[in-house]
């Protein structure tokens, strides 16, 4: 049910029927609360990453004469596993706990009972905005992520004098080991993990029936499901990508 | 405007959890410009009608047609924009907490004719000034008192012109002297073409403000059955 869900949302999204003025301001809504107001947090994040294990790669590739491998390495390391992988962490903690308690609080209110009885569909109104919003939002987050922590790693590197490399040269370094797959795995690696999570902390929320008790345990169960999916995705996609 | 906007076939509901009474082998049809008063019980009136009319689910028995047009032989798309010509004053007086006042008011009509939102705006200021209040509340629900709240259920149901009213307990907590400018609003309606389902627990609600039935319901017993 969850796959089928994924895709009938991405094939409802790809009609522009879907997307009537009112549904364009959830999104729009949405996009702001999931990925313009993550940007400091998932910066700050990236930054640290950066540091954690940029510098520790210029120090030992250098030490060990493997400067060859700084790129590769960085592009494996960050790019490719960390980046998806925190960023979708840290949206389905914020923005997917969010959608899973918010339309849970409206099924009980009978919200989306008076959205059905105007004649708005609540998947198309609430549902699929939501998962768009967060799909789009980590792909977005997780360039930035990428960004950030090269950046903030080659930094924080170079004033401590663990690398000699001109930024240039860093930036050759890095760009000159991607290739095309790691565009394609950037994008499954977002985007798929995205739909998932939206469709998975929808499905939750409105899943509950009777009281708000069942609210707070719908939205953990989005969390657990939401990782859990996430990290078979993330293992998968990289086994068939890379080997 | 088809010969009957809305047709009920023999239809049979249980009360349950949701609801306090029962619907039994109820059919009736009503043409443009009538309208059907529903007497309900004042502690137990919670009924599945307006939910049937508007095609949210099918009953256990009979089928319920809305401009000729069984619910059940209409797909997603289609009960979708159908409901969107139905003006529903809620019994629960439901809205959306996410958004204001207003915003719940021109939602509807935004979504289903593409309204640019100033002009709905513009329309539903209109309304709500001839329904007696003087501006639309821009502000969540939560901060507007249950009274005004009513009354823009008012504004909500009747804005866009729908062909079905179905309005449930409209007098609820609201002063007398506020119904006849919306009883003037249901019978414009009327005359222009649309039906109405009115549900009330004072029976002689709708004679009061002017409005006339072409057929009554009657819930006192635990059961809805035609009189």
């Amino acid at each position: 049910m969850l796959v089928a869900t994924a895709w009938a949302i991405a094939m409802a999204a790809l009609q522009p029927r879907h997307w009537r003025r009112p549904t364009r301001n959830v999104l729009a809504r949405q996009i702001l609360f999931t990925g313009v107001d993550a940007i400091g947090f998932v910066s700050l994040i990236a930054f640290m990453i950066g540091i954690s294990v940029v510098v520790q790669a210029q120090m030992w590739t250098g030490r060990f004469g493997q400067s060859a491998l700084l790129g590769p390495l960085l592009l494996t390391v960050i790019v490719r596993e960390l980046a998806p992988l925190l960023t979708n962490f840290v949206i389905i903690g914020r923005s997917g706990t969010a959608v899973a308690t918010e339309l849970g609080n409206m099924k009980i209110h009978g919200e989306v009972r008076l959205l059905d009885a105007m004649g708005l569909d609540p998947f198309l109104y609430l549902v699929l905005p939501r998962t768009i919003a967060i799909a789009v939002s980590i792909f977005c987050l997780t360039v930035l992520f990428s960004l950030v922590a090269l950046t903030g790693g080659y930094l924080v590197g170079a004033l401590t004098g663990v690398t000699q490399a001109t930024p240039l040269q860093f930036a050759n370094t890095v760009l000159g080991a991607l290739s095309q797959a790691d565009v394609w795995n950037l994008l499954i690696k977002t985007l798929v993990p995205g739909l998932l999570t939206g469709a998975i902390c929808s499905i939750e929320g409105l899943s509950v029936t009777d009281s708000v008790t069942e609210v707070p345990q719908a939205a953990t169960r989005a969390v657990v499901r939401s990782t859990t999916a996430l990290f078979v995705l993330s293992a998968l996609v990289s086994v068939a990508t890379y080997l | 405007m088809s010969g009957r906007v809305v047709r009920f076939e023999g239809v049979s509901h249980p009360a349950g959890d949701a609801y306090d009474l029962a619907i039994d082998r109820v059919s009736f049809a009503l043409a443009p410009g009538q309208l059907a008063s529903v007497e309900v019980p004042v502690l137990q009136s919670r009924n599945a009608l307006a939910d049937l009319a508007c095609g949210l689910f099918a009953p256990e028995e009979g089928s319920i047609f809305v401009n000729d047009r069984c619910w059940t032989d209409r797909g997603p798309d289609d009960a979708a924009a159908m409901r969107g010509r139905i003006g529903r004053v809620f019994e629960r007086g439901d809205w959306l907490q996410n958004l204001d006042v207003d915003e719940n008011i021109t939602l509807p009509i935004r979504y289903h004719h593409g309204i640019d939102p100033e002009q709905a705006l513009a329309k539903a200021e209109t309304l709500a000034q001839s329904l007696g209040q003087a501006e639309l509340f821009r502000a969540r629900p939560a901060r507007v008192s249950r009274p005004e709240l009513q009354r823009s259920q008012w504004v909500r149901a009747l804005l866009g012109e729908p062909e079905l009213l179905l309005i449930e307990h409209p007098a609820r907590e609201v002063p007398h002297t506020w119904l006849p400018p919306f009883a003037q609003a249901v019978q414009a309606a009327l005359q222009r073409g649309a039906a109405a389902l009115w549900i009330s627990s004072d029976p002689e609600e709708t004679r009061r403000l002017g409005l006339t039935a072409s057929l009554h319901l009657n819930g006192v017993g635990g059961t809805i059955r035609r009189i």
